[in-house]
């Protein structure tokens, strides 16, 4: 494993370094030449879903890479925010995957997507309100008794919001994670984002979450949206990271202390090189923000 | 409540129309962007990604019918038929039957379509060896007529009305493609290790291929590949497909 010795101790089974998504036209570079990569990337993450096949190539490459990092597996179907509750045979194949896999962490989205079973692939809203929040509550409880362990639960990005919502979207996922146990991915292009669209306080938001919750960050490049009537920000994770978010990053970082920070890029997908050189800006803000945290000490 | 307004949403996210659910706030401060402009960024991700996830399963007839044409077919089809579950890797398996009645310019989409998506069924399916060569050599020769094989956990077998194979080999080679006349074409697709291998069978094999996937002993599969094909070469036949690894495992008679 080329984990790397020096990172600090967090509440994250991974190193606070950074990872990468790992994506399908980066995995024979993976494969061949894993030390060229390894200095740059510390763990790598897979979309769970991706990888629910009975075999295959797809599923053996990624046995193989695993051999050689840390993984987080990051589901994007549980669809935690359900009404109708968790889809318990997806629950099981997931289950299983974990078993063979025996990732370092597991997380996925305050979102839903699936309804009268129809599963509709995006990570749509919800209103933030006591409702949702014994809804969201369930759902997670019964992934974690399911899968015998914490997952993560990610901020989304959100492009409109509910006139019922009552909780701000922070405290809704400090309580969440105060009533399950979970912890919390905390996605600060998504936070960059939604602050944009519907209007909130970054840094409000940064002091609102519960620092011990906080297992893995994520970054991404987002699109600017023109809609005639004033810009929403995409978050299409098909660009490098916007300089606003790094800035965000480093906020982050100062009040939570180093942690593992992933690069997501997952359309318009570059050559190798491009990535890890996101992945390396990302490093040096972690390893920044642990010699502030050393020298406050 | 939450209940309501979810169903509410996949109603409308999966609709043409510009119909929103109740309940979202207007903009904040100086934002004049309206509710519907807001939602549309939901349907346009949840019916765009859909939609690329039929174009990645079926690469092929994509490059047949043109990528406007698949892509308002498959619109169609993902309106009509959501996913059922989150494991996109199994989305589209009705697909082909949709392409059959949705794309009548294109009589070969159909089977192009079924003929990619065993080949995705064969990419994903579980991992088995191949026939152990050698303990079926070991094996005394009067056991052969009562013999059982049993076909790799990947091997899908199709028979297609047009040549999909030629087709599908033609458009990977970006070759500019003209609708194929009807002919029958019997296909085996098989993953024995790590590349899925196509390849064409006679009416004599396939017939062969069926019997013994349908659970028969070689002596009743031969006897039907001989009355489908009189001449049937069936120790030519075997031979060819246990070098492909079309086969897992036997059974040896039990007497």
């Amino acid at each position: 494993m080329h984990a790397a010795p020096d990172a600090p101790r967090t509440p994250s089974p991974l190193p606070a370094r950074a990872g990468v998504g790992l994506r399908h036209r980066h995995v024979a570079d993976f494969l061949t030449a894993p030390p060229a990569v390894a200095p740059t990337v510390a763990w790598i993450e897979v979309h769970s879903e991706t990888y629910l096949a009975a075999g295959g190539p797809r599923l053996r490459a990624l046995e193989a890479i695993r051999r050689d990092f840390p993984l987080s597996c990051h589901g994007v179907g549980l669809s935690l925010g359900s009404a109708e509750g968790i889809d318990t045979r997806h629950l099981d194949r997931l289950a299983a995957l974990y078993e063979r896999l025996q990732p370092d962490l597991i997380s996925d989205h305050l979102a839903w997507s699936t309804t009268g079973g129809a599963y509709l692939n995006d990570l749509l809203p919800l209103p933030y309100s006591a409702e949702a929040l014994d809804t969201v509550r369930r759902n997670v409880e019964r992934v974690q008794e399911s899968l015998k362990r914490p997952i993560l639960v990610e901020n989304p990005s959100r492009y409109l919001s509910f006139a019922d919502s009552t909780i701000p979207e922070a405290e809704f996922l400090a309580e969440l994670s105060r009533r399950t146990g979970c912890g919390l991915l905390l996605d600060v292009n998504n936070i960059h984002v939604s602050a944009h669209n519907v209007g909130l306080d970054p840094l409000a938001y940064l002091d609102a979450i519960p620092a011990q919750a906080v297992g893995e960050i994520h970054v991404a490049g987002h699109a600017v949206h023109d809609t005639g009537c004033g810009t929403l920000l995409i978050d299409d994770h098909g660009s490098t990271v916007a300089d606003p978010v790094w800035d965000l990053l480093d906020e982050a970082l100062r009040r939570l202390g180093p942690r593992p920070v992933l690069v997501e890029w997952d359309t318009r997908v570059p050559d190798l090189p491009v990535l890890l050189a996101e992945a390396e800006r990302a490093d040096r803000r972690i390893r920044a923000a642990e010699a502030e945290a050393r020298h406050a000490a | 409540m939450l209940h309501d307004l979810q169903a509410t949403m996949r109603r409308e996210l999966l609709r043409t129309g510009t119909g929103i659910p109740p309940g979202i706030a207007p903009g904040t401060g100086d934002d004049a962007i309206p509710a519907s402009v807001r939602f549309a960024i939901y349907a346009n991700n949840v019916a765009g990604s859909l939609v690329e996830a039929l174009e990645a399963a079926f690469p092929a007839t994509a490059r047949l019918l043109g990528n406007p044409a698949f892509r308002r077919t498959a619109l169609a089809f993902v309106r009509r038929h959501p996913p059922r579950e989150p494991r996109l890797l199994a989305y589209g398996d009705h697909f082909p039957e949709h392409l059959a009645h949705s794309a009548p310019d294109h009589p070969a989409a159909a089977d192009l379509a079924r003929f990619e998506w065993a080949w995705n069924a064969a990419y994903f399916a579980a991992d088995a060896p191949v026939l152990d060569l050698a303990a079926l050599r070991a094996l005394s020769g009067d056991h052969y007529p009562a013999l059982r094989l049993t076909l790799h956990p990947s091997a899908h077998l199709l028979t297609c009305a047009h040549p999909v194979l030629d087709v599908w080999n033609a458009l990977l080679r970006e070759d500019m493609v003209s609708e194929p006349a009807p002919a029958t074409q019997h296909l085996l697709i098989v993953r024995p290790l790590l590349e899925v291998q196509a390849v064409t069978l006679g009416a004599g094999e396939m017939t062969l291929l069926m019997a013994l996937s349908a659970g028969s002993d070689l002596a009743h599969a031969a006897m039907a590949a001989s009355a489908t094909e009189p001449g049937f070469d069936l120790q030519g036949t075997l031979l060819a497909h246990l070098q492909l690894g079309s086969f897992t495992a036997f059974t040896p008679p039990t007497t």
